[in-house]
C-alpha cells in the first residue's frame, strides 16, 4: 500500500467535492476541497500537496487557466484534470500545460484511486518511505554539492 | 355683191370667219361663215361670183359637235347683250342667259362667269375648276376659249367643261384603297407586336415575376416552358434554366430542412447527455463510497451514510430540475402573435422582478427607459415575456452584490430595440463569444438552456440577439424585433 497522500480537489460542484473527498478519505488519503481556481492557487502556494485534481469547466477562471497559474507560480505538485465535456483538444491542451493525466467524468472510484496511485508513483520514483527519505535527504544534499 | 356685203373677209375667199348676222326677222345671231369664189371657165382673173355661207352658232350646232361623254360644250354669246360696240360689249356685265350648251340653256351659268369674264376681257384662253354645287363631285374642269372676229373682237366664248365626278370618284377610290392599305398595315403591325410580345416580352415578364416570387421566398415558382422539338431560342433556354434553378432550390431547401432537423435532434441529445452526466458523477461516487464504508465502524458508517443520502437526494432533485427544464424547452409553443406595445411587456417584467430584487439582501435597483413613440410589436406576448424574464434573471444573478438593472426600448427604423443592461462583473470577450453556444453556462446549477430559450423565442419572431460587455463594465443584451413579423418573413 502506497503512503497516504494529501490531495487538493478543485470543482465548482459542491456534491462532486463532497463525494470525491469522501472517496479519498475512505481510501486513507487526506483531501482538501476548494470550489474555485483563485482559491485553489492560493492553497497550492501555501501548502504542499501530493496531487491536485481539478475540474476543467468552471465559471471565471477554468481548470486550464489554473494549470497555467500553477506553472507560473512554480507549484511542483502534479495536476490531474477531469471534465464532463472532455474532448481531444482539451486533453491535448491540458497535457501541454503540464497536466499529468486527463480523466473523463463520470468515472469509478476504483479508476480514480488507481490514477492517484500512479501519479504518486511517478512523482516518487524511488518510493522509499517518507521517514527514510527524510533521513537520506541531508546526505544526498551533501553528496551532490 | 361685194358692195352689198361689205365684209373684208370675203376678199380672202377661203377664210372662215365669225360674224354677227342680222337676220331678216330682225333678230341677230352669231354665225360661222366661209367665202368661196366661183370662177367662170373663161376668166382666170377676177372671180365673178363669191359665195358666202355660214352656219348659225346655236344649240343645234353645239349638239352636232362630237363630244366625249360627260363633256359639255357651251357658247356664250357676247354680242346679244345689246347693240353695243365691240369695246362696249367687253365692259358689259356677264349675262347668264347668253350661255347655252348642246343641251340648251345652262342651269348654273353664273358659275362659269369666273372663266368667261377673263376670256371676254383679255381675249386669252382661261381654264379652271368650277364648282356647280357645294358637293365636290358636282364640279367641272372647264376651259373658256374666246372666239374672235377678224378684227380681234371677242364675239363669243366657247366653254368646254368636263365633269370631274369621274375623277373624283377615282380619287375617292384611290383614297379608299390607300386607307385600306394603311389600315391593313397598322393591323399587321399590331399583330406583329402582339406576336413579338407573346414570343419575347411576355416570357421575359413571366421570368421577372417569377424571379420576384423566388426572392420573396416562394421557391417552388415555375415559368411555363414552350414544348418545341426544333429550334432553341434563348427565352426557352432561360425558362428551362430558371425552372431547373427553382427545382434545385426547393430540393436543396428540403435537404437543408432535413439536415437541420437531424442536427437539432443531435444537439438536443448532446445537451441532454451532458446535463445528465454532471450529476451522475457524484451519484456514482456516493454509491461507491457507501459500499466501501461498510467495513467501517458503525459510528463512522452512520456518518458516511447520512452524508451520502443527503448528496444522493440533492443530486436526484437536481436531475429532476434538469429534466423539467428540457421538458419545458421541448414544449415551447409556436408563437401566437398579436399586436402589443413593447412598453407593456417591459412594464410587466419590471413589476414582476422589482419586488424580488428588493427582497434580496443585495439591493437591485430597476430602471426603465422607454421611448415616447408608440412601439407596436406583432409578437407572442407570453413568449417575449419568458425571454425577457430569462434575461432579467441572468442579469440579477450577475449582480450578487447588488446594482442597477436597466430595461429600455426604442424604435429603430422598422424594428424595436430592447436592451437589458446590468452593472455586474461583465463578461470577457471569450465568454461573450461562447455565450450563445449550446449548454454553455457560467452558473453552478445552470443548464445553459436559459439563453437557448431566449434565442429560440427571438429567432421565432425573426429578430436578433447580441451581447455587449467588457470585464468589470456590466453586460447589455440587445434584442431587435421587427415591428411586423410578416414583413420580414
Amino acid at each position: 500500500m502506497t503512503a497516504k497522500a494529501k490531495i487538493l480537489i478543485v470543482d465548482d460542484e459542491a456534491n462532486t467535492l463532497a463525494s470525491l473527498s469522501r472517496a479519498f478519505r475512505l481510501a486513507g488519503h487526506e483531501a482538501v476541497v476548494c470550489d474555485n481556481a483563485a482559491r485553489a492557487l492560493e492553497l497550492a502556494r501555501t501548502q504542499p500537496f501530493d496531487l491536485i485534481l481539478s475540474d476543467v469547466v468552471m465559471p471565471r477562471r477554468d481548470g486550464l487557466a489554473l494549470l497555467e497559474d500553477l506553472k507560473n507560480a512554480d507549484v511542483a505538485a502534479p495536476v490531474v484534470m477531469m471534465s464532463g465535456q472532455a474532448h481531444i483538444e482539451m486533453a491535448v491542451k491540458a497535457t501541454r500545460l503540464g497536466a499529468l493525466d486527463f480523466l473523463e467524468k463520470p468515472l469509478s472510484t476504483e479508476k480514480l484511486l488507481v490514477t492517484v496511485e500512479n501519479a504518486l508513483k511517478l512523482t516518487r520514483p524511488a518510493s522509499p518511505p517518507r521517514s527514510m527519505c527524510a533521513l537520506l535527504s541531508p546526505r544526498i544534499a551533501t553528496s551532490s554539492s | 355683191m361685194p358692195l352689198a356685203y361689205p365684209e373684208p373677209a370675203t376678199a380672202q375667199f377661203t377664210a372662215t370667219f365669225l360674224k354677227r348676222e342680222e337676220l331678216p326677222d330682225g333678230s341677230a345671231a352669231l354665225g360661222l361663215f366661209a367665202v368661196r369664189a366661183v370662177r367662170r371657165s373663161d376668166s382666170a382673173a377676177e372671180p365673178s361670183v363669191r359665195l358666202v355661207g355660214g352656219m348659225r352658232l346655236d344649240q343645234s350646232f353645239l349638239a352636232d359637235l362630237p363630244v366625249a361623254p360627260g363633256m359639255m360644250i357651251g357658247l356664250y354669246n357676247n354680242t346679244n347683250t345689246s347693240q353695243l360696240s365691240a369695246f362696249q360689249q367687253l365692259l358689259a356685265p356677264f349675262d347668264p342667259a347668253q350661255l347655252i350648251s348642246q343641251f340648251g340653256p345652262v342651269t348654273n351659268a353664273v358659275s362659269y362667269q369666273s372663266l368667261i369674264d377673263p376670256a371676254r376681257k383679255t381675249g386669252q384662253t382661261s381654264s379652271g375648276i368650277i364648282y356647280l354645287t357645294s358637293r365636290r363631285e358636282d364640279s367641272v374642269n372647264a376651259t373658256a376659249i374666246p372666239l374672235k372676229n377678224n378684227e380681234g373682237a371677242v364675239l363669243a366664248v366657247l366653254t368646254v367643261a368636263i365633269s370631274r365626278s369621274g375623277m373624283i370618284e377615282a380619287q375617292q377610290h384611290i383614297r379608299a384603297i390607300a386607307y385600306g392599305v394603311a389600315a391593313g398595315g397598322i393591323l399587321l403591325a399590331i399583330l406583329a407586336s402582339l406576336w413579338i410580345a407573346a414570343r419575347v416580352s411576355r416570357p421575359i415578364e413571366q421570368l421577372a415575376r417569377a424571379a420576384d416570387e423566388v426572392s420573396q421566398g416562394n421557391w417552388e415558382t415555375r415559368v411555363p416552358e414552350r414544348k418545341r422539338k426544333r429550334g432553341r431560342d434563348e427565352i426557352d433556354v432561360l425558362a428551362r434554366g430558371f425552372n431547373h434553378m427553382t427545382g434545385q432550390l426547393a430540393s436543396q431547401r428540403e435537404r437543408l430542412v432535413q439536415s437541420e432537423r437531424v442536427a437539432a435532434w443531435r444537439e438536443l441529445a448532446r445537451r441532454l447527455a451532458h446535463e445528465l452526466k454532471n450529476p451522475l458523477f457524484p451519484l456514482q461516487l456516493t454509491v461507491e463510497n457507501l459500499v466501501r464504508s461498510r467495513a467501517l465502524s458503525e459510528a463512522e458508517f452512520e456518518e458516511v451514510f447520512r452524508e451520502s443520502t443527503q448528496t444522493l437526494s440533492m443530486e436526484i432533485a437536481n436531475l429532476k430540475t434538469i429534466i423539467g427544464r428540457f421538458s419545458d424547452f421541448s414544449k415551447m409553443p409556436k408563437p401566437q402573435p398579436e399586436m402589443i406595445d413593447a412598453k407593456d411587456v417591459i412594464e410587466r417584467v419590471r413589476s414582476l422582478y422589482e419586488a424580488a430584487g428588493d427582497k434580496n439582501e443585495a439591493k437591485i435597483c430597476f430602471e426603465v427607459e422607454l421611448s415616447a413613440d408608440p412601439m407596436p410589436l406583432n409578437v407572442d406576448p407570453e413568449l417575449l415575456h419568458r425571454a425577457l424574464s430569462n434575461l432579467v434573471l441572468n442579469a440579477m444573478d450577475a449582480m450578487p452584490e447588488g446594482g442597477t438593472l436597466t430595461l429600455s426600448a426604442k424604435p429603430k427604423g422598422d424594428q424595436i430595440e430592447i436592451r437589458i443592461a446590468d452593472t455586474g462583473a461583465g463578461l470577457t470577450p471569450e465568454e461573450c463569444e461562447r455565450l450563445f453556444t449550446p449548454y454553455y453556462t457560467t452558473k453552478q446549477h445552470g443548464t445553459g438552456l436559459g439563453l437557448a430559450i431566449v434565442q429560440s423565442v427571438v429567432a421565432d419572431h425573426a429578430g436578433t440577439i447580441a451581447v455587449e460587455s467588457r470585464l468589470g463594465g456590466g453586460a447589455v443584451f440587445v434584442i431587435t424585433l421587427p415591428k411586423n413579423i410578416s414583413n420580414s418573413r
